[in-house]
């Protein structure tokens, strides 16, 4: 029988030899660490049992960056893949070394977009070491020596030299200026573009991978967090006698002016805690705050006539004024703080012009004979964020399955090319990303048709 | 206190009756491949087996247990990862950021064990986990691979 107790896991934690948590090297361990494993350059380090491990430095989200990356560097380092490990370096790191893994930050696809040549030239620069190390060792030209799978080879003489073996002396070679590290044409490529198997998938199915709600550091506490309900608000007192008292508890605090916190040993038992502490809170000016009333200050903004216009293209009144069928569409989503979440709401745009524009065909159907819709776009700057314009047309034939379009008579008639003339986007930067005023104007080419469906006839 | 056998270990250790079996797992017994999703037995992030049914532990109060129940968490469901679902999940690459993937295994490891050749459909009705990357097309892949009932099958 294995006992475990609280005390002993303790005590087990500060010795740093965790049975199952992560640990963290300690500073200067990753340095340390280079003495017996050579790192070749930044990007690459070659163990003597030819292991390589490739540092990734952004973050592996369940997109594949890390993968992708890894087989970037793998490329140019001519290693043998199926030796190929990863590992992160820390943003400290990055510092400490100037920012010699670049750019960090992990999002908008941009991981492989910007940082490849980045990385394909960390690969290519540890691989002219290796060759430079190996060459040296023979006395022969580098220029002689070649590398694959992770072996050098010389040539002429047909000696062969493992990375492992070779690592070390590379390590103190001095890098090769970038200028001087030509990058494959990607027609040599061999394993960029190739379906590997990802490399995070194994620590995945195990329980093994680490996440951040996993990490344990020596001595670690854990807080359960309480802020004001309302933004804006504050603690006006505190009861946490009951709270001090349970299991685990270390502290009750107060953070900022708006918020109470209870730090325990275990989270479980923080949060248990924080639900005893009785909080009175000045809810200040906003205790009123709902969501109708946000609504009515957002149409207030909205209807006013000097409301601030975050998306402007063309002359949206003159056109709007001008067009066949004038469309307001209003389009409501939550009030969350980030450009991506606007895309749903653009999307609903895109899909309302679409219906729109589809709309406009089967309206008088005995006046035409039926033809099939081959072609409509919409210029999505009009409906596209601020932050949102990289695509500049959208084929309403790609954006939405138009046989499946709400009219199915849609694929009997066709759309022309509708084109929305002018636009005008209302709110502020804030208010827009939860209330959106769509106005434009729609027009076909072939105006004796246009009828109104689902849009408002601009008077 | 709590005396439980957790992947074929009898463990005893001081804990307070009402602490779910999720959080006396993550960090009583720092076995944190189980993880917290909703807390409400909805997501099915912290599936284990008890006595091979696989049971939600973040709504399961560590007294609900003994050691005469045979408890299971990811980190013992097989010797390097051999289990037939753990070899499909490597074959497909089903985890995505696999947040989910350790209770959608031991939920999908619990159906294989009451019904080795399960359908499209009782995979769906039986695995009500919930991804957010949504690899729900690439984990019912994988129960059919491990169950050699797949396309390739």
């Amino acid at each position: 029988m294995n006992a475990i107790t609280r005390r002993a896991a303790l005590a087990t934690a500060a010795m740093g030899a965790f049975t199952f948590g992560f640990r963290i090297p300690a500073p200067g361990e990753a340095a340390a660490q280079t003495a017996a494993t050579p790192e070749v350059n930044a990007w690459v380090v070659v163990k003597p049992d030819n292991t390589v491990i490739i540092r990734i430095a952004r973050s592996e989200m369940g997109q594949g960056t890390l993968t992708g990356l890894a087989q970037m560097v793998a490329e140019e380092l001519e290693c043998d893949w199926s030796k190929v490990t990863t590992e992160y370096p820390t943003p400290g790191q990055n510092l400490a070394r100037g920012r010699v893994w670049g750019n960090m930050s992990t999002g908008g696809s941009r991981g492989i977009r910007e940082s490849n040549e980045l990385v394909r030239k960390g690969g290519a620069a540890a691989r002219i070491m290796l060759v430079q190390a190996a060459a040296q060792a023979w006395g022969v030209p580098a220029g002689e020596c070649s590398a694959a799978n992770s072996v050098i080879t010389h040539g002429p003489s047909g000696r062969t030299a493992s990375f492992g073996s070779v690592a070390l002396a590379a390590a103190g070679l001095t890098p090769p200026a970038a200028a001087d590290v030509p990058l494959k044409a990607p027609s040599a490529w061999k394993l960029i573009g190739q379906p590997v198997p990802r490399l995070d998938t194994a620590p995945k199915i195990n329980g093994s991978q680490i996440y951040g709600m996993d990490l344990k550091l020596p001595g670690m506490l854990n807080a359960a967090i309480q802020a004001c309900p309302v933004f804006g608000g504050t603690v006006a007192a505190v009861d946490s006698a009951a709270a001090e008292r349970m299991p685990g508890v270390k502290r009750v605090l107060r953070v900022g002016d708006n918020a109470v916190a209870v730090v325990a040993d275990t989270w479980w038992r923080a949060k248990t805690a924080l639900e005893k502490v009785n909080i009175t809170w000045n809810l200040g000016e906003h205790a009123n705050a709902s969501s109708a009333a946000f609504a009515e200050v957002m149409r207030a903004g909205l209807d006013a006539p000097q409301a601030a216009v975050g998306n402007r293209n063309g002359d949206a009144a003159a056109a709007i004024a001008a067009a066949a069928l004038a469309l307001k569409e209003e389009v409501v989503h939550r009030g969350l703080d980030n450009a991506q979440v606007g895309a749903p709401g653009d999307r609903a745009l895109h899909r309302r012009l679409v219906e729109l524009a589809i709309g406009l065909r089967p309206w008088p159907t005995h006046r035409r004979p039926a033809r099939t819709i081959e072609h409509a776009e919409v210029d999505a700057r009009l409906v596209g964020t601020a932050r949102h314009q990289a695509v500049e047309r959208v084929d309403f034939a790609h954006e939405v399955p138009l046989a499946h379009a709400s009219n199915r008579r849609v694929a009997r008639h066709l759309t022309n090319c509708v084109s929305a003339l002018g636009h005008e986007q209302r709110g502020g930067a804030r208010a827009c990303r939860r209330r959106r005023r769509l106005a434009a104007g729609v027009a076909a080419s072939d105006d004796d048709h246009v009828g109104r469906q689902g849009g408002r006839k601009r008077a | 206190m709590a005396k439980l056998n957790v992947n074929g270990r009898v463990v005893e250790f001081a804990v307070e009756d009402d602490t779910p079996l999720l959080w006396a797992l993550r960090e009583h017994l720092d076995l944190t491949g189980t993880k917290y999703g909703c807390g409400i037995a909805q997501c099915g992030a912290c599936t284990v087996h008890v006595d091979g049914v696989a049971v939600r532990s973040c709504s399961q109060p560590v007294s609900a247990f003994n050691e005469s129940q045979k408890i299971v968490t990811i980190e013992g469901l097989s010797p390097n990862s051999s289990h037939p679902i753990q070899q499909a999940w490597l074959a497909l690459d089903v985890p995505q950021c696999g947040f989910c993937q350790s209770g959608m295994i031991m939920a999908a490891a619990a159906l294989l064990a009451t019904t080795p050749r399960p359908t499209e459909e009782q995979i769906r009705e039986e695995v009500t986990n919930i991804c957010r990357c949504g690899t729900y097309n690439r984990v019912i892949a994988g129960i059919q691979r491990a169950a050699g009932t797949g396309a390739a099958g």
